[in-house]
Parts: C-alpha cells; structure tokens; sequence
C-alpha cells in the first residue's frame, strides 16, 4: 500500500506523481493521459531514443511516454472497449518498456512503436487470461473492431445522438443511391470489398473514392457542428 | 506506413471494420502508436460505422412498427420477442440492400445485352458479325426486360399485401387497445353431470368475454389454469392466477381463441410453495354461436 500521494507533476505533456512506499522507495506514477498530449517538436528518431534511454538520459523517458502516451492509450481503450483495466495496463506496458529499453533487449529500436504494440497487446491478452475473464474479453482483442465505448453517460448519449445526426445529414446529402449502397453495404452488410465492388461496377479508386469522401464530410459536418459550441468528445 | 496509401486505401475503415490482415493490422496498430491524424481518422471511421448502423437499425425498427409486426411480437414471450425483433430487425436492414443489389445486376446485366444488341452497328465492315448473336442479344434484352417487368409486378404486389396486412393488424390493435365496453361475463361451475353444461356464447364479432371460473374450494394463494380443447391440446396456459373475494379466478379472454361448438375445459391447480402444482378441479365449457 503506498502512501499519501504528492501532487501532479507535469512536463512536456506527461503527468506523473511520485509516492513512497511503506518501505521508504519512492514509485512514480504516470497518469492515463485523458486528451490529446501535445506532441514533442523536437523528436528524436526512435533508435536515438533507445539510445539514449540506455544511457541513462530521463528525459529520453519522458519523450518515450509524451510520444506514444495517447496512441497507447487510444489503442488500449479499444482493445478493452474503455474498460478500466485499459489505465492499468498502460502503466504496466510503460514500466515494462522502460525496463527493457535500459536492458537493451529492444533487437530492433528502429520498430520502437511496433515493439510497444507488441508489448501492449501481449500485456493485456495476459491480464484477462490471467484474471480468468476469456470468454468476452479475449473476443474483444481478437476482434479489435468496436468502437471504444466511451458514449455512456447522458453526455455520451447526447454526443452519440447528435453523430447520428450528422451521418443521416451526410446520408441524405449522397449524391447518388449508388454511393448510400456502398456505404450500407460496406459498414452493416460488412460484405467483401470485391464483391460490392463488382456488384455496382465500380473501380477500386472509385469505391476507395466514395469511403473517403463519406469520412471527409461527416469531419466537415463534424467540425462546423462542433465550432458551433458542441462539446468535442 | 505511407499516409498516402493509408488515406488512398482508406486504411482506417478497413481497420475499424475488421478487413485487415493480421499482419497489416498489427502495422497500422504500430503506426497508430505515433500518429495522431490517422487516430483522429479512426475515431471518424468508428462515429461512421456506429452511426450508420443506428440509422439502419432506427430505420428498421420504424419500418417494422408501421407494418404491425410489433403488435404480433407483443404477444410472443418475452424471450421468443427478443430473438424475433433482432432476426426482424436484421431482415428488414438487409432487404432494401438485396433488393437495391439485385436491382442493380438485374440492369448491369440489361446494359451488356444492351450493348451486344448495339454492337454489329459499329462493328468494322471488314469483321461483320453474324446475325445470329445481334438476334441473341435482342432476346435476352427482352428476356432481362421481362425478368424486370415481373420482378417489380412481384414486388408491388407484395407491398399491396403488406398495406392491407398492416391496416388490418392496425385495426385489430385499435379495437384491443381502446377501452372495453359491454364486455360479457360468464360464470363457469363444476359440471356435476351429462345433462349439465356450461355454454360460452361467441357474439357475431370478435370480443373480449371474460370467464368467471367458480372454485369448489379455496386452498392456495395462487393458481394455474390451462384451457385444453377436446382432444386435450393446450389452447392457454396462464400463471399466478388469484382468487377474487367470491372465490372465482377470472379471465379475460379473446373470443377468436375460442371455435364455435367446440367443447373445451379448464384444468385448475393450485400451486404450493416450491412450485409444485396440485389439482384442484376441472370445468368444461361448450362455445355456442350466439
């Protein structure tokens, strides 16, 4: 059990807090980053940052968690569809990380992200082994194709209603029926790209064409709905 | 990763879709780690995805509603009317897509035998192409042309159908939902022998009846009665039935449950604690034309 707690350090867009333990060491806690950390301006390449982290250089550390803090949380958050569990583990994949990193058993420091994905993904399919809770957990990061369940609450609902809203919009503006099918086709049916493709005699650039456009009018509506005082989830 | 491939192959969809490879995922899953604007794009496939199927389903839903099918799965057990709306719910969001899909090759096919009925006008004069297949592409045009004329002559029968299915269903829910008026009451006793019967009288219309089941004698908080026709199929099976203050157990019944001159009964248990059940008496009734 540790003890009181110090308050919240910040820099460069980490937030940890140091406490002491009952038996007088102190342990840093790094907090879950809750929106987008600014990223460093001045990165180092990832060999570089193994590097240095080897050598013993704490601000490399810190520049490891600035970098890749939010993308771990982001995929850790979906792996685990917002669960709490997904906190626990960024702290473990970090100090794991780090370990490591001062070991140099990175083989290759070049793929760093890849090596933490790795870590992550391992880190959390043990957890859930481990705490016995296979069944639907292990789907999840298997799957990995839900949307983070973070729309609960009333703001949530509220978020998630006015998003329907602005995709009906988009729906209703399309063009041509032909486009709406590709888009029904493509996120409800979940058919085969090829087989929709075929189906409505479209070119893989002019299917490509018709997803990319969708995504970027729904962030135009999204936006200017959002400029518009709507809180951004 | 390129970002030109990943917004050109739109990568991120594929992604929140579950269409990539293991090893293309774990790729985009590294490059996540380190790149907000393809996160950001995630998080916009996500809204998309999750959106578009709430539209479907909401749409589903409605469509489902006005067509009546809700009040057909009021009266299905709660577990049955789970099942039932998600397979309703799943048909009705799929069959527009089918239908527009096979609308869609159903033409594309027309098209191509539209053009190979073109083609001998604008071919070389030096290649001139027999007649036979200029004549084969004009019958299957005719053909496609056809297969389309009835396929929506089909279609627009069915939807006739379904209109005066739903108008039906509407006003059946109309007349059970409204208030009840000059509901008849029958009391039903112990039949004590041949020439003794209880006779339920079907009005002209269906109604709402409701039975009065006399008990020769009140031993149990709650009880279970089944309706069984004469050949002893269960018609109704109802639970937690009380005794009023003049020790009947009353039912409301629907009198299309019932088929004029056809003898049924009522077997009566009183239920116990622990569930089990205990006879306690049976009445037979005849339902007579009124």
């Amino acid at each position: 059990m540790l003890a009181d707690a110090v308050p919240v350090r910040r820099r460069r867009g980490v937030e940890w807090s140091e406490e002491t333990s009952p038996e007088g060491a102190t342990v840093v806690r790094l907090h879950f980053p809750q929106a987008e950390t600014p990223m460093s301006t001045d990165e180092l390449s990832p060999s570089d940052l193994v590097q240095r982290i080897r050598g013993g250089d704490p601000r490399a550390e810190e520049e490891l968690i600035a970098r890749f803090g939010e993308g771990l949380s982001f995929l850790l958050r979906r792996w685990t569809r917002g669960h709490s569990d997904a906190e626990d583990l960024y702290q473990e994949t970090f100090r794991l990380a780090l370990e490591k990193v001062r070991r140099g058993e990175v083989r290759d420091p070049e793929r760093l992200a890849g090596f933490l994905r790795s870590l992550a993904r391992n880190l959390s399919i043990e957890h859930y082994r481990k705490a016995g809770r296979r069944g639907a957990r292990e789907e999840t990061l298997e799957t990995a194709a839900e949307l983070t369940n973070s729309d609960t609450g009333q703001l949530g609902q509220l978020l998630r209603k006015e998003k329907v809203t602005l995709v009906r919009q988009l729906l209703e503006e399309l063009g041509s029926e032909r486009d709406r099918q590709v888009l029904y086709r493509f996120y409800i049916a979940e058919e085969d790209k090829e087989s929709i493709r075929n189906d409505l005699g479209l070119t893989a650039p002019e299917f490509n064409l018709v997803l990319f456009r969708a995504r970027r009018r729904y962030r135009d509506l999204y936006e200017r709905h959002a400029h518009r005082g709507a809180p951004r989830e | 990763m390129d970002h030109r491939l990943i917004e050109d192959e739109n990568i991120a969809e594929l992604y929140v879709t579950g269409r990539l490879s293991p090893e293309d995922e774990e790729a985009f899953e590294s490059h996540l780690l380190d790149c907000s604007e393809c996160r950001s794009g995630v998080a916009l496939a996500d809204d998309l995805r999750g959106s578009i199927r709430t539209i479907a389903a909401e749409d589903a839903a409605r469509t489902a509603a006005q067509m009546g099918v809700l009040a057909w799965l009021a009266r299905r057990t709660r577990s049955s009317r789970a099942g039932l709306m998600m397979a309703a719910l799943l048909v009705v969001a799929a069959l527009p897509v089918w239908l527009q899909a096979d609308r869609m090759r159903l033409a594309r096919e027309l098209d191509e035998a539209r053009t190979s009925a073109e083609r001998p006008t604008t071919a070389s004069p030096q290649a001139p192409i027999p007649a036979a297949p200029s004549q084969t592409g004009n019958e299957e045009m005719e053909r496609l042309a056809q297969e389309l004329t009835q396929e929506k002559t089909r279609l627009e029968e069915e939807l006739r159908q379904a209109r005066t299915s739903e108008t039906k269903l509407n006003e059946q829910l109309a007349q059970v939902t409204g208030p009840q008026v000059n509901t008849p009451i029958v009391s039903l006793g112990v039949v004590r022998g041949e020439s003794d019967t209880n006779d339920v009288e079907l009005g002209p219309s269906p109604e709402w009846i409701v039975l009065s089941l006399e008990l020769s004698q009140v031993e149990h908080d709650t009880y279970r009665a089944t309706l069984l026709d004469s050949k002893g199929r269960t018609v109704w099976q109802g639970q937690g039935l009380t005794p009023t203050a003049s020790d009947t157990l009353n039912i409301l019944l629907y009198s299309e449950r019932l088929q004029p001159g056809a003898a049924y009964r009522f077997r009566l248990e009183g239920m116990e604690a622990g569930g089990r059940a205990v006879p306690a008496g049976e009445i037979g009734f005849r339902a007579v034309k009124g």
